[in-house]
């Protein structure tokens, strides 16, 4: 049998009855799509945690005191050690204490963060108005605060923030600066946030040399592990405990929220993979009916010198036809689907062409696995049986 | 050697589990040459359509040889078996057996499908050998919109498109009134004479008259072999 008449045959197959073959491929259309929808989900929210993390600046690396150590070591006099470091360029000092701040008759709890003059261009950062704190502001631990937007907003509502005085337990800042708005980072909003210079914090607030975190940057993202290295040998040689301090990196906590995501996006394409199955089933299920309404006819053409395998061919082709014919019309439905999740419910979804590529595998693998039953014992049947069959 | 050659056949059908055991051919002897027109007479459960469909390769004997052109039968595969089908055998049945979704022409070319003939040449085969049992203008009927003895002739003309050596016809006129039967066997008689070895199975002594070869079963054995004298 010539090739062409093999796709003749199991095309007609097909269409000899469009309705049945689009039920039974709906099962497939269901399931390859929901795999491309879940996957596009997942991949959306993945990109997007990732732009959120390196929002909050790059090549970053932080250092914080260990979970067993009674007396932190991560204080002002590691500051200038760190700098040292060749492939290190920012350094910024974070003493952060959550406490409440007063203007007039309101008072509002929020994180308060002791720091240094380049937390702007480190921390992404950026002033709607006034200006950040200055070297000159740190060195003489001067009375400036710089308010994030929410809370100035609640403070001072429409009046201008800059100028005024705000109280911080009993000590007085000028306002110098407001932070422009932020947006949730997912993991803490930055827009309910005031910084002051860290020296002032150490001594009037905190009272402490201890810097609660220290935010090296290394110099570019190819000097991250030399940096990371660089700053562990150092702390260990300064402390001569591992325990005594913490070490993370940015890499790090991409990686942690990409597994997340993929953990995720694994187990609900997973799920959807399952509809892929059942719609295999349905196939198989059509097929076996298939092969018996025809039972007739393949008897008729073993009489005229079909071999078994030109049969078992003709059936698993109907199958992997009507599969990937469902395949097709799933991965359509899927683009259609994850579009339509993106604009009404406003999920960010990215459609990855891998999920479109394993749709169309999923769903001709299943069909001719799920072909193979029926279309084997269409192969097998006794002509006599055939032609007898009424 | 005779182009069909029978020795000893038997088939034994076993029904259920019950072991009950229909003998429907007992040790059949039969031979063939090449060119011949024989029919096989006898009654329902004679055996006659069972021996037909061993000389077919359709079916394959309990015990006994069959021989087919000097080649044993009996040793060939079920691909070997379709290939015998295709090529040197032709089928007319009692019933049509055509595909009642495709036309005249594509259920008479469905045996060069599987020979692998090239659609342009399988078309013009098929047209000319429904041109042969003169239904050329029905080319493109399909099966319900023709006549009973119109669907035979297309069965016929199947049977003949792939030059088969031998034709086996099933009562092939059990499902047609009078006219059209004596119009059937015209065709089978024509095609013997062109030298194709036909073998008809009926139970009709009209049809088997046209036959100089009459074979005569009962319960499974040849109690008949009757030829009719040259030019008689």
């Amino acid at each position: 049998m010539r090739p062409a008449d093999y796709l003749r045959l199991a095309l007609s197959g097909v269409t000899s009855n469009p309705f049945r073959s689009i039920l039974t491929a709906l099962g497939v259309i269901i399931g390859v799509s929901a795999v491309i929808i879940t996957v596009s989900i997942g991949t959306g929210a993945k990109v997007q945690t990732q732009s959120q993390i390196q929002r909050l600046g790059s090549n970053l690396i932080t250092i914080s005191s260990g979970y067993r150590s009674l007396r932190s070591v991560i204080t002002s006099d590691i500051l200038p050690i760190i700098e040292n470091i060749n492939t290190v360029g920012e350094v910024v000092p974070q003493v952060q204490r959550q406490s409440t701040v007063v203007h007039g008759a309101e008072g509002l709890s929020t994180t308060v963060t002791g720091t240094s003059a380049n937390y702007p261009s480190v921390r992404n950062l950026k002033l709607a108005q006034g200006s950040f704190l200055t070297d000159a502001d740190i060195d003489k631990g001067s009375w400036n605060c710089v308010l994030g937007a929410d809370l100035a907003e609640e403070l001072f509502g429409d009046d201008n923030p800059l100028g005024q005085k705000v109280r911080l337990d009993r000590v007085r800042f000028t306002v110098i600066g407001v932070a422009q708005r932020q947006g949730d980072s997912g993991f803490a909003s930055s827009d309910n946030a005031m910084y002051v210079p860290y020296t002032t914090m150490q001594r009037r607030i905190t009272g402490s040399k201890n810097i609660n975190t220290i935010i090296a940057q290394a110099v570019d993202a190819s000097s991250m592990d030399l940096a990371y290295s660089q700053i562990y040998a150092m702390l260990m040689m300064a402390t001569g405990d591992e325990d005594s301090f913490r070490i993370s990196n940015q890499a790090d906590m991409l990686e942690v929220a990409s597994d997340v995501t993929d953990t995720m996006t694994l187990l609900l394409s997973g799920i959807a993979a399952v509809s892929l199955v059942v719609g295999g089933i349905g196939i198989m299920n059509i097929m076996l009916v298939s092969v018996t309404e025809r039972t007739r006819e393949i008897g008729i053409r073993k009489a005229i010198g079909a071999k078994e395998h030109e049969i078992l061919s003709q059936f698993m082709l109907e199958a992997a036809a009507l599969s990937l014919a469902g395949g097709l019309l799933g991965i359509v439905v899927g683009l259609v689907g994850s579009r339509i999740v993106s604009q009404v419910f406003s999920w960010p979804t990215a459609v990855d062409m891998k999920s479109v590529a394993l749709g169309f595998t999923l769903s001709l693998i299943v069909g001719v696995f799920f072909g193979a039953y029926p279309a084997y014992k269409g192969a097998k049947l006794d002509p006599i049986v055939g032609l007898r069959y009424e | 050697m005779s182009l069909i050659e029978l020795k000893e056949v038997s088939k034994i059908y076993s029904m259920g589990k019950g072991s009950i055991e229909v003998r429907a051919l007992k040790g059949v002897d039969l031979a063939v040459d090449e060119g011949e027109f024989v029919s096989i007479m006898g009654q329902s459960g004679s055996g006659k359509s069972t021996l037909l469909n061993i000389v077919g390769c359709l079916d394959k004997p309990t015990s006994g040889e069959y021989w087919l052109d000097g080649c044993l039968v009996g040793s060939l595969g079920s691909d070997e078996l379709a290939e015998v089908r295709n090529k040197i055998m032709g089928f007319v049945f009692q019933s049509f057996n055509l595909l009642p979704k495709l036309t005249a022409v594509g259920n008479v070319e469905l045996p060069l499908v599987y020979a692998g003939v090239h659609p342009r040449i399988r078309r013009e085969e098929a047209i000319r050998a429904l041109d042969m049992v003169g239904l050329a203008d029905r080319a493109s009927h399909r099966p319900n919109e023709l006549s009973g003895g119109q669907q035979q002739r297309v069965a016929i003309a199947r049977a003949l498109v792939s030059n088969p050596r031998v034709v086996l016809a099933d009562e092939p006129t059990g499902n047609l009134d009078t006219k059209s039967s004596y119009e059937i066997m015209d065709i089978l008689a024509d095609m013997n004479k062109r030298g194709i070895t036909v073998v008809i199975v009926t139970h009709d002594p009209d049809i088997a008259a046209y036959t100089p070869r009459v074979l005569t079963f009962r319960d499974g054995e040849c109690i008949e072999d009757v030829r009719a004298l040259e030019g008689v």
